[in-house]
C-alpha cells in the first residue's frame, strides 16, 4: 500500500510525521559528521573546515528543536482529528486524573457531578428556545396584515369584490394564511402591547401549554442555523479554526 | 494553533535545507572553483534532501487543510439546500 493510497486527511498527516522525524534524521547525521569525516579538529579556529563543523553544529542544533516541536504539533493533531472522528476514545492518563480529582472535589463540595453536554440535547433545547422567539414576529406581523385583509371585506362581514380572487392567490402563497391573529390557535401569545378585549376565550385554549405557531419560513430558517450550530460543535470538537 | 505550528515547522525544515544548500559558499569553506570538499558535499546533499521533503511536505498538508475546507463547505452548502427545499411549499413536510 503506497503513500498515495492513504486517504487525504491521513495523508496530510503522515506528511507532516515523515517529514518532521527526517529532520530529526538529518539533525543527527550533521551533528555526528564533523566526528565521523573527521574535519571538527583539523585546522585552526576560523579556518574553512573549522567554519564547516561550527556551521554543520548549529544547523543540527536548530533543526533538531524544529523537528521536535514540528513532530509533536503533527501528533497532538492527528490525534485531535481521531478523537473528533470517534476513532480514538481512550482519554490520557493525565486528563483522566484530572476529571477524577475534579468530581471528587464536586462530591466534597456537594455539588452534583457534571457530565459533558449531549449535543444532540443541547440542541433539542436550543429548538425549543428558539421557536417562541421565531413565533412572536410571525404573529406580530400577521397582525399588522389584519388591517390590510379588511379592505377586501365589507363592514358587514361579506366579502367584497376582489375577495374571490386573493382567496386564489392566497392558495400559492402560504405566508398570507394568517392575516390577522388566529385567536383559535392554540398557543397564540399576545405581544405585551396588544389588547386583548376581544380575545375569544375558546376552549382549546384552557389547560394547554402554549405552544406556538410559527411560520414556516422561519422554521426553515431556524432548522438551518441549528444544523449550522451542530456543524460548528462538530468542527470544534474536531480541531481549532483557522 | 497547533496545525498553524505543524505548518510553520514544515516550512522551518525547508528553509534548514535551503540553509544547508547556500552555507559552504555563504561562510566560504567551499572556494568557487575548487574540488569540492567533504563538508561542503555533504551539507548540500543533506540540504536538498531537506529542502524537498519540507517543500513536499508542506504543500501535501497545505492541500490536506484546503480539501477539508472545501468538504466543510460542501457539507454546509448541502444543508443550506436542505433547509431551503423544506421551506418551499411543494417541499417534503417539516
Amino acid at each position: 500500500m503506497g503513500f498515495v493510497g492513504f486517504p487525504g486527511h491521513m495523508r496530510r498527516y503522515l506528511s507532516g510525521l515523515c517529514v518532521a522525524t527526517l529532520g530529526l534524521w538529518a539533525a543527527g547525521w550533521l551533528a555526528l559528521a564533523p566526528v565521523a569525516f573527521g574535519y571538527r579538529g583539523n585546522g585552526q579556529p576560523g579556518a574553512s573546515l573549522h567554519r564547516a563543523a561550527l556551521a554543520d553544529q548549529a544547523t543540527a542544533a536548530g533543526l533538531a528543536a524544529v523537528s521536535l516541536v514540528t513532530l509533536t504539533c503533527w501528533i497532538v493533531a492527528w490525534r485531535r482529528r481521531l478523537r473528533a472522528d470517534g476513532i480514538l476514545t481512550s482519554a490520557s492518563r493525565r486528563q483522566v486524573r484530572r476529571e477524577a480529582r475534579a468530581q471528587r472535589r464536586r462530591e466534597r463540595d456537594g455539588e452534583p457531578a457534571a457530565r459533558p453536554p449531549d449535543p444532540a440535547q443541547v440542541l433539542s433545547e436550543l429548538r425549543a428556545l428558539l421557536i417562541p422567539l421565531l413565533a412572536e414576529p410571525a404573529n406580530g406581523q400577521a397582525a399588522n396584515g389584519a388591517n390590510g385583509q379588511a379592505s377586501g371585506t365589507h363592514p358587514a362581514g361579506e366579502p367584497g369584490p376582489e375577495a374571490p380572487a386573493e382567496r386564489v392567490d392566497d392558495q400559492d402563497d402560504q405566508d398570507y394564511d394568517e392575516p390577522g391573529p388566529d385567536y383559535d390557535e392554540p398557543g397564540y401569545h399576545p405581544f405585551p402591547g396588544e389588547h386583548c378585549e376581544d380575545r375569544r376565550p375558546g376552549p382549546a385554549t384552557a389547560g394547554l401549554p402554549a405552544v406556538p405557531h410559527a411560520r414556516s419560513g422561519g422554521l426553515a430558517a431556524m432548522e438551518s442555523i441549528l444544523a449550522g450550530a451542530e456543524l460548528l460543535m462538530v468542527g470544534c470538537g474536531e480541531e481549532e479554526a483557522w | 494553533m497547533v496545525n498553524r505550528l505543524a505548518l510553520a515547522g514544515l516550512a522551518a525544515i525547508f528553509a534548514a535545507g535551503a540553509w544547508l544548500i547556500a552555507a559552504p559558499f555563504v561562510l566560504r569553506y567551499q572556494p568557487a572553483g575548487s574540488r569540492w570538499t567533504g563538508a561542503a558535499r555533504l551539507d548540500v546533499t543533506v540540504g536538498a534532501a531537506l529542502a524537498a521533503a519540507g517543500f513536499g511536505g508542506f504543500f501535501t498538508a497545505l492541500a490536506g487543510r484546503v480539501r477539508e475546507l472545501y468538504a466543510q463547505a460542501g457539507t454546509a452548502q448541502e444543508l443550506y439546500v436542505q433547509a431551503g427545499t423544506a421551506q418551499e411549499p411543494g417541499g417534503p413536510p417539516e
